[in-house]
């Protein structure tokens, strides 16, 4: 026997010696203590698993429809390309109101887009392993998602052109622990770079891949980026190191790492708040649900806003009522929320819009499905969201628009997560 | 392990995931307990990667996995509670139970203690690396996986953590003790 066996002989004895299994008389106290732990949904927002109704009429798009769009839409593709051969294409800006192009989403391991209508669905990204969050770049060339070999493993960051092309790995050897429903990654403003969060920590790379590193100090756990439109900061949800609990604020922090302030302290251990921020397209202020601290406690719509010296903060929705998810619109007018249906046994939820100061507070349905990142079109004329929540298998994008008119239904191959929402951006 | 039992959990069914825990909490207090070196420690780490396995299990995608994910949050767990502790610069005092006596174990004293002064230098991935290893017996792709570290890296710190504990053994045995075959001469 060598002496590398030896030692690995002589350690695995050891190991076993040191710590042998034994009664594990905590067990009861570890369980009991699950009463304050709220279990997360997929998508890591407050978890009332409703069923979904709707009750404005819907269009179902057939299973059947994709194929022949997506004919249609390769023939025209092929007219446009000719006629556009040789020149510039036109970028939208990266922020504002801009024409709406295609809206991405997973399902069953594969990213697939359709135009916003519902029609031509198909696969954008199809290879093997498992292919999740997909997130169009601000000016809609390009299109970041995570992948790795099983849905859910640690995962790789790729970066593809628009139209699935030239997929570039952007992290090297380096996992990332990113479950597949969270929004654990978000564009600069200028497409230049990309941050992302896993296990705990914030990171930025550059688009080509290089000079990937984390940023802030271990002093909390941070989740959940979104870069300002100014570029000047990140916002994201701050947690502390050792809790498994709903201790959840809002934080920013400037690219480069420095600058880590709070701006919307954690309120209690009920709900999981201060998630999904929400930036206004001037870079003033910070949309997030708070409060829910305890059994019983409401929720509110808060507002964090830049002022001289600081941050200040305040609920904008401050109703006696169970309100989540707000989302600026790109015109930075209005902002959208989700708020529990009163009374509702199941639990409901529908959709509310509000303009930015938080008045004339209206209903956009009369009941919603659950979503996370419940996001506005570029042109700002629907509302996208996911349903049924409880069963991935008959989930279904939905496209809710604001004038009331039919709400558009993209049907998925086959189970479809639903944390992210992303919809491109078009020159108009 | 009851796949079952994971869809249940992880639709929020609390008898099923304590069933899942009531399975799982004896090796994953071991685990702990070789990783941290302390039994309270370890304690507090089972606890937390519980609490966050309720927590997130609607997360998990795939319920055969649940093992792996488990012990994947349990060693992160282990990972966080050593490095906070060594920002509190705490000594730990050594229990009986870090101790224990083996009437016929195949180790000296003087080795068990050797290894003993060298593991505690290593640092809390070293330290994981070296209990999935030798102690789940995981295949090194896995053990990356746990630590979210390519295989390679994986590989490479796996490499000095077991030259740090050879050392050590090699020091002891130049001390007196000639080592053969893991036993003393």
């Amino acid at each position: 026997m060598t002496a590398r066996h030896d030692t690995d002989r002589v350690i695995a004895l050891w190991l076993t010696e040191i710590a042998p299994e034994r009664h594990v008389d905590y067990l009861d106290e570890t369980l009991g203590a699950l009463d304050r732990v709220r279990q997360r949904p997929a998508w890591a927002s407050p978890g009332r698993w409703l069923p979904m109704q709707m009750t404005l009429p819907r269009v179902v798009v057939p299973r059947a429809a994709p194929y022949i769009a997506l004919l249609a839409l390769l023939l025209i593709g092929v007219i446009i390309a000719v006629a556009v051969a040789g020149g510039q294409k036109r970028l939208p800006a990266p922020f504002g109101l801009a024409a709406t192009g295609l809206v991405a989403f997973e399902s069953q391991g594969d990213i697939l887009v359709a135009d916003a209508d519902g029609s031509g669905r198909h696969p954008l990204i199809a290879t093997p392993g498992g292919q999740w969050s997909p997130t169009f770049s601000r000016r809609g060339d390009r299109i970041a998602y995570w992948s790795a070999p099983t849905p859910g493993d640690p995962a790789s960051l790729y970066v593809a052109d628009a139209d699935g092309a030239n997929a570039r790995l952007l992290t090297g050897e380096q996992r990332f622990s990113v479950p597949d429903a969270l929004p654990a990654l978000s564009w600069s403003p200028d497409d230049q770079r990309l941050a992302v969060s896993s296990d705990g920590d914030l990171y930025v790379v550059n688009v080509d891949g290089t000079d990937l590193h984390p940023i802030g100090k271990p002093t909390h756990q941070r989740s959940g980026p979104v870069w300002s439109p100014d570029g000047t900061l990140i916002a994201y949800t701050g947690q502390p190191l050792r809790d498994p609990y709903s201790q959840t604020s809002s934080w920013v922090i400037a690219p480069d790492g420095t600058g880590d302030k709070e701006v919307i302290p954690a309120e209690g251990g009920y709900e999981i708040a201060n998630v999904n921020p929400s930036w206004s397209p001037d870079s003033r202020s910070l949309l997030v649900h708070t409060g829910g601290a305890y059994d019983g406690d409401d929720t509110d719509i808060s507002i964090a806003q830049r002022v001289a010296g600081g941050w200040t903060s305040r609920a904008i929705v401050p109703e006696q009522t169970w309100d989540y998810h707000p989302s600026w619109s790109n015109s930075g007018t209005q902002f959208s929320f989700l708020r529990v249906v009163e009374g509702s046994n199941p639990e409901q939820l529908q959709l509310m819009v509000a303009n930015a100061d938080g008045s004339n507070v209206r209903r956009l349905s009369t009941a919603a499905p659950r979503f996370n990142a419940q996001c506005w079109s570029p042109d700002d004329r629907f509302i996208r969201s996911f349903a049924p929540y409880d069963d991935p298998a008959k989930r279904t994008m939905l496209l809710i628009p604001l004038d009331g008119s039919a709400i558009v239904e993209i049907p998925a191959p086959g189970e479809m997560s639903m944390g992210v929402c992303s919809t491109q951006r078009l020159a108009d | 392990m009851d796949r079952d039992l994971v869809v249940r959990a992880r639709g929020g069914d609390r008898d099923a995931f304590a069933r899942l825990a009531a399975a799982a909490v004896t090796r994953l207090d071991a685990v702990a307990r070789m990783i941290t070196r302390d039994p309270e420690r370890a304690k507090d780490a089972v606890q937390e990667a519980l609490a966050r396995a309720w927590r997130d299990l609607p997360t998990l995608r795939d319920p055969d996995r649940f093992d792996a994910w488990l012990r994947r949050l349990l060693v992160r767990t282990c990972i966080d509670e050593l490095r906070r502790a060594r920002s509190r610069v705490i000594e730990v005092e050594l229990t009986e139970l870090d101790h224990p006596r083996v009437a016929d174990s195949s180790l000296a004293l003087a080795d068990r203690d050797a290894l003993e002064h060298a593991f505690r230098r290593l640092d809390p991935v070293q330290r994981s690396l070296i209990v999935m290893y030798y102690y789940l017996d995981l295949p090194l792709a896995e053990v990356a996986e746990a630590l979210s570290l390519p295989v390679g890296t994986a590989k490479s710190r796996l490499s000095r953590a077991r030259d740090t504990l050879r050392a050590a053994l090699e020091a002891d045995a130049r001390d007196g003790v000639e080592i053969v075959g893991g036993q003393p001469a």
